[in-house]
């Protein structure tokens, strides 16, 4: 391969090689769908975010091109954060991605009058924000009160 | 998609360039080859690998199946043929998406 190649080794759970491997043979960046290696590509950054983004703005359609940005919108909270080979995507605990990613997504769905509602930016990060917390106080109420268990791991 | 914007900034390599090589052409590699293109990467410079060999022009066989022969069709300019070590040759980006219970 090139130099400085990039690998996305992606069946799951049993990689169709093992991230060292690829390293060993000259990788510079390697990325799975696991989550106990660096680098886990899933579609959960994705499209929880996305939806909430399109939800928000009664979207008609979800264009190819919401699903770009919605991209990029990882991409740059990535890199607002400090790229490096071991970190290229954020993972699911870092909140702050989802709600870039949803204001994102939902203001390009009205710039491309596809949008049902016009909301400005603030009224979309305060949505996206309040529907993340709300969810994260009733899982924490729920662990508290011992209705629910943390997964074993 | 995301994954593969931050990969290339870490490297410095801009998506118009790059060569990618797709190993599996099922569902999964299809969907990232059409979004890979619609973000602005050169179809022509992507080769893809199915179960037998490198999808190319002289794969008649494949006709029949609009989305490999679309690929066929599309991309490897070079006509590259065989197997995934020839695919492999100079690609600055691998996709793996294998069904190993054909392996």
């Amino acid at each position: 391969m090139a130099k400085d190649a990039i690998v996305f080794i992606c069946a799951n759970p049993i990689p169709e090689m093992w991230p060292w491997e690829a390293k060993e043979a000259g990788a510079k960046i390697v990325a799975t769908g696991r989550s106990d290696f660096p680098n886990q590509m899933n579609n959960s950054p994705g499209f929880p975010a996305m939806f909430k983004g399109i939800l928000d703005v009664g979207a008609r359609s979800i264009t190819d091109e919401m699903c770009i940005t919605a991209a990029r919108a990882i991409s740059n909270y990535a890199e607002e954060k400090g790229l490096n080979e071991e970190y290229i995507i954020p993972t699911m605990g870092e909140t702050e991605m989802f709600i870039q990613e949803s204001v994102t997504v939902g203001l390009k769905a009205i710039d491309r009058g596809v949008a049902r509602i016009k909301r400005s930016k603030e009224e979309l990060k305060v949505l996206a924000s309040s529907a993340i917390q709300k969810s994260q106080g009733i899982t924490k109420i729920h662990l508290e009160k011992g209705f629910i268990q943390l997964p074993t791991e | 998609m995301a994954a593969l914007i931050s990969a290339l900034r870490v490297v410095n390599k801009k998506i118009e360039d790059i060569s990618i090589t797709f190993i599996g052409a099922r569902a999964a590699n299809m969907n990232c080859a059409k979004y890979i293109m619609l973000a602005g990467a050169n179809p022509e410079k992507m080769i893809m690998v199915d179960s037998k060999e490198i999808l190319h022009k002289g794969r008649i066989e494949l006709m029949q199946d609009t989305t490999k022969w679309n690929i066929c069709k599309k991309t490897n300019k070079e006509g590259r043929t065989g197997n995934i070590k020839n695919a492999l040759k100079k690609a600055d980006v691998l996709l793996l998406y294998i069904n190993l219970d054909l392996v």
